[in-house]
């Protein structure tokens, strides 16, 4: 004679095992979407740079064309202007990089943990915020200093990229 | 809540693995909880989602749940648990600290565009050849081409 049963129950280690499984899962799809995200964003990025191409293209064919017809430049001057102001063209020199440098070194040697860009700033004397950040932006794509954190106010963190102190 | 980003444009994987060793103790173990705070990520599975990147790519390990004896515990199904801390391996270190010496860079730095291009087909050679440390290449190639 057959015997039904509903067996056991299940205990405790039944429902942790089946909560790290579905966790993992959920966690490997998360983890591909997060993947798949960040193929978009880097292409999304690439396209980006190549739109300031060609605006910067676009600005010198307009210059040219000013320049030979004997037209009014104002169109483009105006451009310029605007571009200006929006700070979107200005790039930081060697020296002031080389300045931020020494200045966030020094700051990061008397603290002996990251430091802010403010605090770069407070530290330095003639030079301004956004050149620090620029400066800073710079250091970083040359792997010279690295991001190391956030505050809570969601400011950046900078520390020295190990072998930074060599010199790039 | 929307999910906040920590893609390889905000954050290397150099600078990742660097926060993880930062905020890792004596035995190089950091708790993803930990990574998170130092990033003021309040989604936390950024962190540990990152991590597990981490991990598939041979960057970093996680650590094995024990019981009292040190025996490792299991699940049902015979599979190993983990409790939340990570560790840069071998791998992930080298890629955390290492450097070109002296004489590879200024050797890169004088190479003309058509040398260039042949070191770019020799490297995406090797990275797509190489099951441990290609996928890191690739995606240290990304950071540097969409970030910079």
């Amino acid at each position: 004679m057959t015997v039904v049963s509903n067996g056991h129950a299940p205990n405790r280690d039944d429902f942790e095992a089946v909560d790290e499984r579905l966790a993992a899962v959920l966690d490997a799809e998360v983890s591909d979407l997060q993947e798949i995200l960040d193929d978009e964003l880097s292409a999304r990025a690439q396209l980006q740079a190549l739109f300031e191409k060609s605006k910067t293209r676009e600005k010198r064919l307009r210059r040219a064309i000013a320049a030979l017809s004997g037209e009014s430049a104002q169109h483009t001057t105006q451009q310029d202007k605007a571009t200006r102001q929006a700070g979107m063209t200005w790039h930081v020199s060697d020296e002031a990089v080389e300045r931020v440098w020494a200045g966030f070194m020094k700051l990061y040697d008397q603290k002996g943990e990251p430091v802010t860009q403010t605090m770069v700033s407070d530290s330095m004397e003639g030079i301004g915020p956004d050149t620090v950040r620029k400066s800073l932006e710079r250091l970083r794509s040359t792997e010279r200093v690295r991001l190391a954190g956030k505050t809570r106010g969601g400011g950046k963190l900078w520390a020295p990229m190990p072998g930074g102190t060599d010199g790039a | 809540m929307a999910r906040e980003h920590l893609t390889i444009l905000d954050l290397s994987d150099r600078e990742f693995l660097l926060i993880v060793r930062d905020v890792s103790d004596g035995d190089g173990w950091a708790d993803a909880i930990d990574v998170a705070d130092q990033l003021d990520l309040t989604d936390k599975r950024s962190a540990s989602s990152r991590l597990s990147w981490m991990k598939r790519y041979g960057a970093v390990e996680r650590e094995y749940e024990r019981d009292e004896h040190g025996q490792l515990r299991t699940s049902r199904d015979g599979t190993p648990k983990h409790t939340q801390r990570w560790r840069l391996t071998e791998l992930g270190l080298a890629m955390a600290t290492g450097k070109l010496n002296k004489t590879t860079q200024a050797t890169l730095e004088r190479m003309d565009s058509g040398a260039l291009l042949m070191t770019a087909r020799f490297l995406s050679g090797r990275a797509a050849a190489d099951t441990s440390a290609g996928k890191l290449v690739m995606r240290e190639w990304r950071h540097g081409v969409g970030r910079y």
